[in-house]
């Protein structure tokens, strides 16, 4: 990639070339002049975090300009991405684009070009980071989990985001692969003041708060006991029954928050999956669809089961004929026409939301651990002695 | 109280939102005024959007006016929103057409009630907002009473549903007006299910002042007598009285503004930190804050507070009448349109600080924000040959129009001088996040559903406020001087300016 499709990749506003080794002191430099430029009573520096997006190749950027330039105008902080690119065997090229909001510096937007061999990384960036804000390092493809360069990185953020869905997965084995270093790292004593997540299980979040108010209502607080079985379906490319990281997330979240015991480990069945706890039996379905932002996504959650001699179903899915759209069923006891049918509107939780919604977590995401631990467990990838 | 369901929905843990409100019915009294058009159904249409109302949620406007549910909800449907999301929401939307004063109104209610209950799935839950002029509020809750409405029904399950009242402001009119309206009410629904709205307090900004006194121990060893020189709150408009002429000719800007907003902005601002937040300690420890101000006797209004009213001027170099001139205002008013008291709190925290709160219509710039004034440094140690003069720190909390906080400090020019110069180190909502703050009335709201009352006044509260508004009040009565002017669109009456002169201290510019 030369350095014009670099700064096409990333950038949609102007950016001067900098040198990546000599970065603190240009950075300081323009600051300077900002000032200079604009001799006001006062000037103050608009800053709440720092940001590392690591790119695993060029294609893993692909979108980025534009969810770059809008973050960055939304939030105030200094950005380096980095791409890296297995082609490419020169020096470290270096780009950078700063934005101003109400005449104030609000934000540096730093690209490296960088090519396959992280090692001097962490060196570049650590003298970077704005002080006492957070650190948000978000990686985008697969993370080289066993580099001590990446460790490095890792050492020095406070905040973790990678994709482990991202690539999707032929087998069930292919699907969990990334979920055990992941686990290792969150579990890495040398990390334990570090927060992560998976965007997998970041993107669940409206998924999860639509599911708890189904039991919102007092008297469907029983239910939750006397749930028989739960069917989670999830978008896949036609003929793939292997089900979805985040349908997975969904359901040892589900099984965790219940406290269901595992009885029988996740197991291909006939048109799908199934796993068994004690009380529960969860299914898993895939539905085909050629939408590629849909890819991986939930389509469908239902629990059923019997309550004082009367059974019932609760569900959230997506409407068949628009899938932005949720629509809620609930028939059987403590159940009203009323709600059942209900429709609203999904806004799709696109890349600059989700980055936005990181950046603005600052804190270790128990649930989110435990989520992935059962995962591992409920796959048969976890011993629980090994916890 | 029923706001914590964390034990209760385990699913619901961790989650950012804050949980769904159980199915209910709103029942809106006056529901053809521009209140529900333009606050009450948009903010319940954004909190349905956000899945913080139940599918079942149903709403019901009564009024005089006639209309049919369809052309009720042609007339309140908002401008913005999902069109599928609408349709889901106003599938609930209801009106019936009554005479608040006529039995036969709450017959029919009743029923609907019912009906919508086993049409919808509410279960008895019930809303009463009254959205109507506070002296009808005694006749609305006898008829409910009378009915059997003030309990939930039969069918109901007493332990999990419940009847709730929203009353919107002016509580009353004066001291007088407010404790009899009280004691009416409370002869027929307990505190417990009654909410005084004020709208002021459903303010992100203002819930903020909590989060940034309690959350941050940094302010709290200095929040007192001895770092705080005075604090100022200011509630200014550039707007005249607009359409609200008739209203505001009869209240003007203390009963408007002072008695109600701006003294609970004081109360936030000189609270002690309450046990918890979840129970009615918030509550407790603003009345305690009403209870230990300083009530002036008749002799001492004037020397405390200054009032005005607005004459013709220039807002935004356009010419403006002054209040006199204003369609629907007596030539003869001797309504203020600005008033600024100065407030003292006999306690052992703010002993000494005066509090100074200020507002009026058609002044310079809009701006609400609380400005704490700190004591000057003791000792002039930069600046003095200079001529540079030593001014406070002032830590800024604006509530509007840009929501941010700002605290000025004195920094050193560089140089071989000494001088300082003011710097701000300012935190502003805006460029912080990005997420937009929900409306006012959808946090009050969904509070109320949800049983959380913290942000709604309690009647020892109202009636504390209007305790030590009522004795100004009277003086002004009293006083038939001509009253002060200023000129629109500048920073208020000079009596003002010349007020705090005299005390050694400035407002802040506008």
């Amino acid at each position: 990639m030369k350095l014009e499709d670099f700064r096409k990749l990333l950038f949609l506003k102007d950016t001067v070339e900098v040198d990546p080794h000599k970065l603190p002191g240009t950075l300081a430099k323009l600051y300077q002049e900002h000032q200079k430029a604009h001799p006001e009573e006062y000037q103050a520096r608009l800053c709440t975090h720092n940001l590392l997006i690591l790119c695993g190749s060029p294609e893993d950027a692909a979108g980025l300009d534009k969810d770059l330039d809008e973050l960055m105008q939304h939030y105030p902080g200094r950005t380096v991405v980095v791409v890296f690119d297995s082609d490419y065997q020169g020096p470290v090229q270096g780009l950078l684009a700063q934005y101003t909001r109400k005449e104030h510096p609000a934000g540096d937007l730093v690209g490296l070009h960088f090519p396959d061999d992280g090692k001097p990384l962490p060196s570049m960036v650590a003298p970077l980071w704005v002080d006492g804000l957070p650190m948000v390092t978000i990686w985008r493809g697969h993370p080289p989990y066993e580099s001590s360069w990446f460790l490095a990185l890792v050492e020095n953020c406070t905040r973790l985001v990678v994709d482990s869905g991202v690539q999707g997965g032929k087998s069930l084995e292919e699907v969990l692969a990334p979920l055990l270093p992941l686990w290792k790292l969150i579990h890495d004593p040398y990390l334990a003041t570090q927060a992560f997540t998976d965007v997998s299980w970041a993107r669940l979040h409206v998924w999860r708060d639509w599911i708890a108010s189904l039991f919102d209502r007092p008297d469907r607080r029983p239910l939750l006991k006397s749930v028989e079985s739960v069917e989670l379906e999830g978008w896949s490319q036609p003929g793939d029954t292997v089900p979805h990281l985040s349908v997975l997330y969904l359901a040892s979240w589900l099984s965790h928050q219940l406290d269901w015991k595992l009885s029988k480990p996740l197991h291909a069945v006939p048109g799908g999956y199934e796993v068994g706890f004690q009380p529960v039996t969860m299914r898993f379905y895939t539905r085909s669809t050629d939408d590629a932002e849909l890819l991986g996504r939930p389509v469908r959650v239902s629990f059923r089961g019997q309550f004082q001699g009367q059974s019932f179903r609760l569900s959230v899915e997506r409407d068949s004929n628009n899938s932005s759209t949720l629509v809620l069923g609930a028939t059987g006891p403590a159940c009203s026409s009323g709600a059942s049918g209900h429709r609203l509107h999904l806004e799709r939780l696109n890349n600059l939301a989700l980055m936005g919604q990181e950046l603005e977590t600052d804190r270790r995401d128990w649930l989110f651990e435990k989520s992935l631990e059962t995962l591992l467990e409920m796959s048969g990838n976890l011993q629980p002695e090994a916890v | 109280m029923t706001t914590g369901t964390l034990e209760n929905n385990p699913l619901r843990e961790g989650l950012s939102s804050a949980r769904t409100a159980d199915p209910c019915t709103i029942v809106i009294f006056g529901a053809s005024g521009d209140l529900t058009e333009r606050m009450l159904i948009p903010s319940l249409f954004a909190l349905s959007e956000q899945r913080l109302v139940a599918p079942e949620l149903s709403l019901l406007g009564i009024s005089r006016r006639p209309f049919t549910d369809s052309e009720f909800r042609a007339k309140v449907k908002p401008e913005s929103g999902n069109a599928t999301n609408w349709d889901s929401f106003s599938r609930g939307v209801f009106y019936m057409s009554g005479n608040h004063h006529e039995e036969e109104t709450y017959q029919r209610l009743k029923s609907r009630l019912e009906e919508i209950d086993h049409n919808r799935g509410t279960q008895g839950n019930r809303l009463f907002y009254l959205a109507v002029a506070p002296d009808d509020f005694p006749t609305i809750l006898s008829h409910l009473s009378q009915q059997g409405l003030l309990d939930p029904p039969s069918y109901a399950d007493p332990e999990d549903n419940w009847v709730r009242i929203i009353l919107e402001k002016p509580f009353g009119i004066d001291l007088a007006s407010a404790t009899k309206l009280n004691k009416d009410i409370l002869k027929l629904v307990p505190e417990s299910k009654i909410y005084r709205i004020d709208h002021y307090l459903g303010k992100e900004t203002v819930q903020n002042i909590l989060a940034f006194r309690f959350a941050n121990t940094i302010f709290e060893p200095v929040w007192n007598r001895r770092y705080i020189d005075h604090v100022q709150i200011t509630a200014a408009e550039s707007l005249g009285v607009e359409e609200r002429a008739g209203y505001y000719d009869h209240f003007g800007a203390l009963k408007d503004m002072v008695q109600n907003h701006l003294l609970q902005l004081l109360a936030l601002v000189a609270m002690e930190p309450p046990a918890s937040s979840l129970d009615d300690s918030v509550r407790d420890e603003k009345s305690k804050v009403f209870k230990a101000l300083r009530i002036y006797k008749p002799e001492e209004v004037a020397a405390n507070t200054v009032r005005a009213q607005y004459g013709p001027g220039f807002i935004d170099g356009k010419p403006v009448p002054g209040y006199l001139q204003e369609k629907n205002v007596s030539p003869e008013s001797r309504t203020e349109t600005y008033a600024a008291v100065r407030f003292f709190l006999d306690n052992w925290r703010w002993e000494g600080v005066p509090f100074y709160l200020r507002t009026g219509k058609r002044l310079a710039r809009k701006v609400t924000e609380i400005a704490i004034v700190f004591k000057p440094a003791p000792l002039m140690l930069f600046g003095s040959n200079e001529g540079n003069k030593l001014d406070p720190n002032v830590l800024v909390l604006r509530i509007g129009p840009e929501e941010g906080i700002s605290l000025r400090f004195g920094t050193k020019i560089p140089g071989m001088t000494r001088r300082l110069r003011w710097v701000n180190m300012d935190f502003d909502y805006g460029t912080s996040f990005a997420k937009p703050s929900p409306p006012a009335y959808a946090r009050l709201l969904h509070d109320c559903m949800i049983g959380d009352p913290t942000l709604y006044n309690r009647g020892d509260a109202v009636e504390l406020a209007w305790h030590v508004t009522q004795p100004i009040l009277d003086a002004w009565a009293a006083d038939h001087r001509p009253l002060p002017t200023y000129e629109a669109g500048r920073e208020g009456p000079r009596q003002a300016e010349t007020w705090m002169e005299d005390e050694g201290r400035y407002w802040r510019k506008l």
